[in-house]
C-alpha cells in the first residue's frame, strides 16, 4: 500500500505539491518511486528557470528507464534539492521529505485547481 | 495470452513486479529491488527463474557433425560433458539467436536457447539437420533455475551433494536430486561462479522452494530480470536483441571466434560469412566492433543512443545501465573500428546532452573464481 500524505496535492503524472504561501515544493509520489524502482540519477532544472504548468522540469533515471518529472504549477524555479546529486535514492526512501526535487514560486495559484486531493489520488492509483 | 513459467504464482506471492519479456510474464524485480539483488549475487547468492529459456534435444548417429551443419560453431572436438557457446545463423549470416550446446555423448546433445522465439529457433535448427537426427523441443517439459554467486557452491552442494567447484567451467553432469533427474551445469549469465540446474518442469517449483528455504542462511535472494541484466552487462556478456540481431554480422561484430568457417560442413549463412571475412581482411576499417564504455557521470546511456567523437557520429549504444559493482554507469556499443581503442575518449548523446566516456576493456567486472577449479 502506498503512502499518500493528506496535506499534499497530486498530479495525474504522479508529482506531489506542497503549498506554503506562494511557493510550491514538488516531488514524486511514493507510488511513483515504487514503480520506478532504484533511482540512480536526477537531472535537476536550473534555478530561475521560468516554466509553465505541465512542462518537463526534471528527469529521473532508474536502473531500468528514464522518466520525466513535470511541474504541476507554473512560475519560476527558485530552488532545487542539492542533496539529490549525491543521494538520488532519497526519492526512494523518503519521497515526501528529503526526496523533494524542486520549488516553484507560483505565478498563478489557480494551477492548483487542476490537481487532486490525497483522497482523489488514492482512488486514482487504485484504479490505474 | 502471455506465456508464464511454472513459478509465476510464486513470483506474484513474493510480491515481484511482473513485466513482459519477449512475450513472457517475468519478474523484473522483487521488493528488495534490482540493486539489492545485484549485490546479493555479487556478494552471496542470487537465484533466478530461467524456465522461460528453451531446451532442444538432438539424438542420432554423429550428432557432432549434425550440430556442425546447423550452427556456426564447431563441435568436432568438444569434450563429452562440456558446454559450448554458439550462434544460430540465417542465410545472410545474421544471428537468429545465441545458444549453448551441451554434449552428452556421440549420439546425444542439448541446446539451450533464449526465450524470445523458441519455436522459430527450433525450426531454424531442425531444417539444417541431416536425416537420421531426431530433434525434440523439450522447452515446456524442462524447468531451469540459475544459482549464481561466490557462495552458490555451498547451497548447490547442500541440496545436491555436488560441489561444482571441482568441475571445469562450462561443463555439466547428470545427477539425482530427491531421486529425480537433474542436470547441473557449471555456467551462468552473471560473471559469478554458479550453476544452472535443469529438472522436469513439474518439479521446478519444489526446487525453487528448497533453494530459497535452504539459501536463507547463506544470504541467497531471488533475483529478477533487472539484476540479471546489470550483472551480465558488468560481465560484458551480449544480450540477444541488443548486441546480437539478425541484422548483425557476427564477423564484423568481433564474435569471429564463435564462427568456424574452416570446418568442412556447410551451415546457414556460411557463404555470406566467408564473404564478410574476406571483405574485412581487405578493409578492416569497415568494421564496427563491440566495445565497453564507462561513463564519466551518472546519466545512463540507453540502447539506441548515438556515440560521438567530437561532432562525428561513430556508433550506437546497444545496452546501458548502472554497474553497481563497478561503481559507474556502463554501456555496450558498436563503434567504428578505429575508435575502438582502450582509453579512447568518446561521448554518448543523451537527450541532447553529451555524456563523456572512455572505451574500457571488457569485461567491466570479472571474478577470478568464475573459472577456478578446486581439487
Amino acid at each position: 500500500m502506498s503512502n499518500v500524505p493528506v496535506d499534499l496535492f497530486f498530479a495525474k503524472t504522479h508529482e506531489w505539491v506542497l503549498v506554503e504561501e506562494n511557493v510550491a515544493t514538488i516531488g514524486i509520489s511514493d507510488h511513483a518511486q515504487s514503480e520506478l524502482g532504484d533511482i540512480t540519477f536526477v537531472e535537476l532544472p536550473e534555478d530561475d528557470t521560468e516554466i509553465n504548468a505541465g512542462d518537463e522540469a526534471a528527469n529521473i533515471e532508474s536502473v531500468k528507464a528514464a522518466s520525466p518529472v513535470f511541474s504541476p504549477v507554473g512560475g519560476v524555479i527558485i530552488e532545487v534539492n542539492p542533496d539529490l546529486e549525491d543521494t538520488p535514492e532519497n526519492i526512494n526512501h523518503d519521497p515526501y521529505d528529503s526526496g523533494w526535487i524542486f520549488k516553484v514560486e507560483m505565478s498563478d495559484k489557480s494551477d492548483l485547481d487542476n490537481l487532486m486531493s490525497a483522497e482523489e489520488y488514492e482512488e486514482f492509483i487504485a484504479e490505474a | 495470452m502471455a506465456l508464464r513459467t511454472p513459478l509465476y504464482e510464486r513470483h506474484v506471492a513474493l510480491d515481484a513486479r511482473i513485466v513482459d519479456f519477449s512475450g513472457w510474464d517475468m519478474p523484473v524485480q522483487y521488493p528488495e529491488g534490482i540493486l539489492a539483488e545485484h549485490n546479493a549475487t555479487r556478494e552471496k547468492i542470487g537465484i533466478f527463474d530461467t524456465c522461460h529459456m528453451g531446451e532442444f534435444l538432438f539424438e542420432g548417429e554423429n550428432v557432432r557433425e549434425a550440430l556442425n551443419m546447423a550452427l556456426a560453431g564447431s563441435f568436432k572436438k568438444l569434450g563429452l560433458g562440456r558446454c559450448r557457446y554458439t550462434f544460430i545463423t540465417n542465410e545472410n549470416g545474421g544471428v537468429i539467436d545465441d545458444a549453448v550446446v551441451m554434449l552428452f555423448s556421440e549420439t546425444k546433445a542439448w541446446m539451450v536457447v533464449n526465450a524470445g522465439d523458441i519455436p522459430g529457433d527450433f525450426e531454424a535448427v531442425k531444417k539444417s539437420l541431416p536425416s537420421g537426427i531426431t530433434a525434440t523441443n523439450l522447452s515446456e517439459k524442462t524447468g531451469k533455475l540459475d544459482v549464481q554467486g561466490p557462495e552458490a557452491w555451498k547451497l548447490v552442494k547442500d541440496i545436491t551433494g555436488q560441489d561444482f567447484r571441482v568441475m571445469p567451467f562450462y561443463s555439466f553432469i547428470e545427477i539425482k536430486w530427491r531421486g529425480r533427474d537433474m542436470i547441473l551445469s557449471r555456467s551462468g549469465y552473471t560473471g559469478e561462479p554458479g550453476a544452472e540446474l535443469y529438472v522436469a518442469a513439474e518439479f521446478v517449483g519444489e526446487l525453487w522452494d528448497e533453494l530459497l528455504e535452504k539459501g536463507k542462511p547463506f544470504g541467497a535472494e531471488p533475483c529478477g530480470l533487472g539484476a540479471r541484466d546489470t550483472l551480465r552487462l558488468e560481465a560484458g556478456m551480449p544480450l540477444y536483441g541488443h548486441e546480437l540481431t539478425t541484422e548483425l554480422n557476427p564477423i564484423y561484430a568481433g564474435f569471429e571466434k564463435f564462427v568456424v568457417l574452416k570446418k568442412s560442413e556447410n551451415f546457414p549463412g556460411k557463404d555470406a560469412l566467408l564473404a564478410a571475412q574476406q571483405k574485412l581482411e581487405q578493409n578492416p576499417e569497415s568494421l564496427e566492433v563491440l566495445v565497453g564504455l564507462k561513463m564519466e557521470d551518472k546519466r545512463t546511456p540507453r540502447a539506441g543512443f548515438v556515440v560521438r567523437d567530437g561532432e562525428a557520429e561513430i556508433g550506437r549504444v546497444t545496452s546501458g545501465a548502472i554497474g553497481p559493482t563497478v561503481g559507474a554507469t556502463l554501456a555496450l556499443a558498436y563503434v567504428k573500428n578505429k575508435y575502438a581503442k582502450t582509453d579512447a575518449k568518446l561521448a554518448v548523446e543523451s537527450r541532447g546532452k553529451l555524456i563523456p566516456c572512455a572505451v574500457v576493456e571488457l569485461p567491466f567486472y570479472s571474478n577470478p573464481a568464475l573459472r577456478e577449479k578446486t581439487e
